[in-house]
């Protein structure tokens, strides 16, 4: 058997949802099934990641391994100490296992990703959030088994959405009420359907049927105009963004669906972000729950220690710092290619002229219009900044340059 | 409470229960009507190559299949198609091939038409399929049929072995990945092994029929068409057929149709692709081989879904743009060593039936446009054509093949001395 990737064809709903059954039953009578919950985990995990050689399954097994020991010893620590550069090196430690996996197409070198496997940024996410939360004192209590149960929660596993920690176990602890749980119910098979329509119907027209014929068309141009540009590499860009946002969006909304039928509250991923009137709206409503990160774990903390440490005083140079920081490093997650990292600066560059833009905007209140056109203009215009910085995003500047 | 369940269920429900009898009900949805095989006969839809309930209906009417590549879209007046309607040919040529299928994908194709067995069937061969790389991962995949490979897998357990085998491995290397189960067969397969009961059943009963019935629904509705292209083509035709008079007007008509370059392709066509950028294809070919290629492994598989379904074929080698073999600095040496490659595999196994374009003495305005055959060469086509198609069923005497597996190996593959 190969690994099978979750929501990746439309059968693997009808194993998901026998396999889901005996939990619906449960939750209806108000029961949650402690030692039915892990089996199921492990089916699905089994399917995911034991299939072929194994290898992905035991790379899994050894990350959370590697995991527990760097958040329960730094847990022990910090019970007695607060030290800076002590939280810094465990959270170094949290993401080494990520940064080798990243690494590993560069220096062209398989042995040193030890622990390739399929979502292994997602559950990363989520041990550097313990970490962090840890040193705050946020999170109180923790226990090796609620740890694991946190970062296995199947239906985001492989591509988030990245929950909390102490929102997650808010839900877990919890039975819903039968009135509760119908509307969780109702709310997971709307999502579902919803996802289906996204990912299977919209995201394959797009991403399957469209997307190859565009790709070949652009890039018969290579090397033919001046720098391979065309009307085609336009229509590649919208159709590219389509896909993009239904196939992930369709993906993100299988994920809460199936967390609903399970009584979890997973946070939604995304809210029609191509109606975002400016890029700061975009990032608000575009894999949310990542952007959330990225502002909770990285954008305000770096904030927090440049006003404590003084280091600069012009609010808008910090603010512009934070941007290039958590873009930046948005783009090196991504993976280590040019077009990501690019990527990255133009949605911090986009941001700093976004803020720049608005400051303007409040100093002549008066003579800048602000009505109906305009918010159409503005919705138009961030639309297709996104879909331009989609386009760098998905590599074709590659394909047609180098 | 019951009401309120019922109010999110009840439509999933419902749209699970007409699905489950579109997909799997034994209904047979008569859509192929003999208009469509008409109309699908020279639509070119990819989904009538991937399909297999259209070409089945057209194999029981007077249809001749002519399976090639992007040729075929050429719908000049001396098109195959344009000549049958206007000369009332008795089988009628149904066009199967697309840019960018190559020999592999043609062998799905040629592998689930099941009504082939003792039919005629034509092939034009591309040189260019035969390249060092074979054919691209992603133009296979693109039209790779999940139909077909079920059907294939289905086969496995007649046929010959050595060429399951080798489309196994093949299909598995270019990338294809149709499902866990169908994935696991292949796997099988290309081991030399038998398919599994359960795999078998899954397969049987599951995803081919359900891939039938989608075939069967949805195959050949708003098809491409073409109709009225062929008309306007076959309507320049004069009415009596006189090769030699028909000689001169093909060459006419390309000559008004390629007036504004020297090089005898097709106006649009260089307006199009070439015009701007034609220097920068100024002896790039100097060193273009078609000897060593996976390609001709390929080819074999295709001549073994021939040979099994004894099916006559005629095999055509597609002529190259004399005029843009000389700007590209092409060598006359990589035709020619190609011609002599590609005939011995096939005259060694039997197929004697060869239409050879690639070397007539007088190759003017035998391509429409670079390297896909047109006007004159349409013509010196349809003159073998016009006896192969007065008869569809094959002669059994000409379907003796004798399969050598050689022909599936590497060896063979890069293999110049012979």
């Amino acid at each position: 058997m190969n690994n099978i990737t979750p929501y990746s064809s439309p059968h693997y709903f009808i194993y998901l949802l026998i396999l889901l059954l005996p939990i619906i039953i449960g939750l209806w009578f108000g029961k949650r099934f402690k030692i039915y919950d892990f089996f199921a985990t492990v089916v699905i995990l089994i399917t995911a990641f034991f299939g072929g050689n194994m290898k992905q399954g035991i790379s899994l097994i050894f990350y959370i391994l590697f995991e527990m020991v760097v958040i329960f010893t730094y847990r022990a620590y910090r019970k007695k100490y607060n030290n800076f550069w002590v939280f810094t090196l465990f959270v170094i430690l949290a993401i080494v296992p990520l940064v080798f996996v990243k690494l590993d197409p560069l220096l062209n070198n398989a042995t040193i990703s030890l622990f390739g496997f399929m979502g292994i940024s997602y559950l990363t996410f989520k041990s550097v959030e313990i970490v962090m939360e840890s040193r705050d004192g946020v999170i109180k209590e923790l226990k090796p088994f609620e740890f694991v149960r946190f970062l296995l929660f199947f239906p985001t596993i492989t591509s988030g959405p990245i929950d909390r920690f102490k929102r997650f176990q808010k839900d877990v602890l919890n039975v819903p009420s039968r009135d509760e749980y119908v509307e969780l119910l109702h709310s997971g098979v709307n999502k579902l359907m919803k996802g289906l329509l996204y990912k299977f119907i919209i995201g394959y027209f797009f991403g399957t049927l469209l997307l190859p014929k565009i790709e070949i068309l652009t890039l018969s141009y290579r090397g033919q105009t001046p720098l391979g540009l065309s009307w085609a590499l336009v229509a590649y860009m919208y159709v590219y963004s389509m896909y993009l946002f239904f196939d992930f969006a369709g993906y993100s909304l299988f994920a809460v669906a199936i967390s609903n039928f399970m009584g979890i509250k997973t946070p939604m991923n995304f809210n029609a972000p191509f109606k975002s009137k400016n890029i700061k709206d975009f990032w608000n409503r575009w894999h949310m729950t990542l952007s959330f990160w990225f502002r909770d774990f990285i954008y305000m903390r770096l904030m927090f220690t440049i006003i404590k440490h003084k280091w600069f005083k012009s609010r808008v140079t910090i603010a512009n710092l934070g941007y290039v920081t958590l873009f930046l490093i948005m783009g090196f997650w991504h993976g280590e290619t040019w077009y990501y990292i690019v990527y990255g600066i133009f949605h911090a560059l986009a941001m700093i002229t976004n803020d720049a833009w608005l400051r303007l905007k409040k100093r002549h209140r008066k003579s800048i219009p602000s009505n109906k056109f305009t918010h159409a203009f503005a919705v138009f215009l961030t639309f297709n900044v996104v879909c331009f910085s989609f386009m760098i995003f998905s590599g074709i500047l590659d394909k047609l340059w180098f | 409470m019951k009401k309120k369940l019922w109010m999110i269920f009840g439509p999933v429900i419902v749209a699970i229960a007409a699905l489950l009898i579109l997909l799997w009900a034994p209904i047979n949805f008569k859509t192929v009507t003999p208009e469509k095989v008409e109309q699908a006969a020279t639509s070119l839809d990819v989904r009538v190559l991937k399909g297999e309930s259209v070409k089945n209906a057209a194999e029981k009417e007077n249809y001749i299949p002519i399976i090639g590549s992007s040729e075929l879209s050429r719908m000049d007046p001396f098109h195959p198609s344009s000549m049958a309607q206007k000369y009332h040919w008795k089988n009628k040529p149904f066009l199967q091939g697309n840019p960018g299928t190559a020999s592999l994908t043609q062998a799905m194709n040629v592998g689930g038409m099941a009504n082939l067995k003792g039919n005629k069937a034509v092939l034009i061969i591309s040189p260019q399929w035969f390249t060092k790389s074979g054919v691209p991962s992603d133009a296979f995949k693109y039209f790779l049929s999940p139909l077909q490979l079920t059907g294939f897998i289905l086969n496995s357990s007649h046929g010959d072995k050595a060429m399951n085998k080798y489309i196994a491995g093949r299909v598995l290397d270019l990338g294809v990945s149709k499902g866990p189960i169908e994935d696991d067969a292949l796997e099988r397969i290309s081991e030399g092994k038998q398919i599994t009961s359960l795999q078998r059943f899954y397969i049987e009963t599951f995803a081919r029929s359900s891939l039938q019935s989608q075939d069967d629904l949805f195959g050949s509705i708003s098809m491409n068409d073409h109709q009225k292209m062929i008309d306007k083509a076959s309507s320049q035709l004069p009415d009596t057929y006189d090769y030699k008079h028909l000689n001169k007007l093909a060459t006419k008509l390309a000559e008004k149709h390629s007036n504004d370059n020297d090089l005898q392709i097709g106006n649009s066509f260089y307006k199009k692709q070439l015009k701007t950028r034609i220097d920068t294809y100024k002896d790039t070919h100097k060193h273009v081989t078609y000897t060593h290629s996976p390609e001709y492994n390929d080819f074999q598989a295709l001549l073994y879904m021939f040979a099994q379904n004894k099916v006559d074929v005629m095999f055509v080698i597609q002529p190259i743009n004399p005029y843009w073999v000389k700007y590209t600095g092409m060598p006359m040496s990589s035709i020619t060593n190609f011609d002599t490659k590609i005939k011995y595999q096939l005259r060694s196994q039997g197929f004697n039936n060869i239409v050879d374009l690639s070397h007539v003495k007088n190759s003017n305005y035998i391509a429409e446009d670079t390297i896909h055959m047109g006007w004159r060469g349409w013509l010196m086509l349809d003159h073998h054509l016009k006896g192969f198609y007065k008869d569809k069923k094959a002669n059994p005497k000409d379907t003796q093949y004798k399969m050598d597996s050689y022909f599936l190996t590497d060896t063979w593959a890069n293999n110049t001395k012979f």
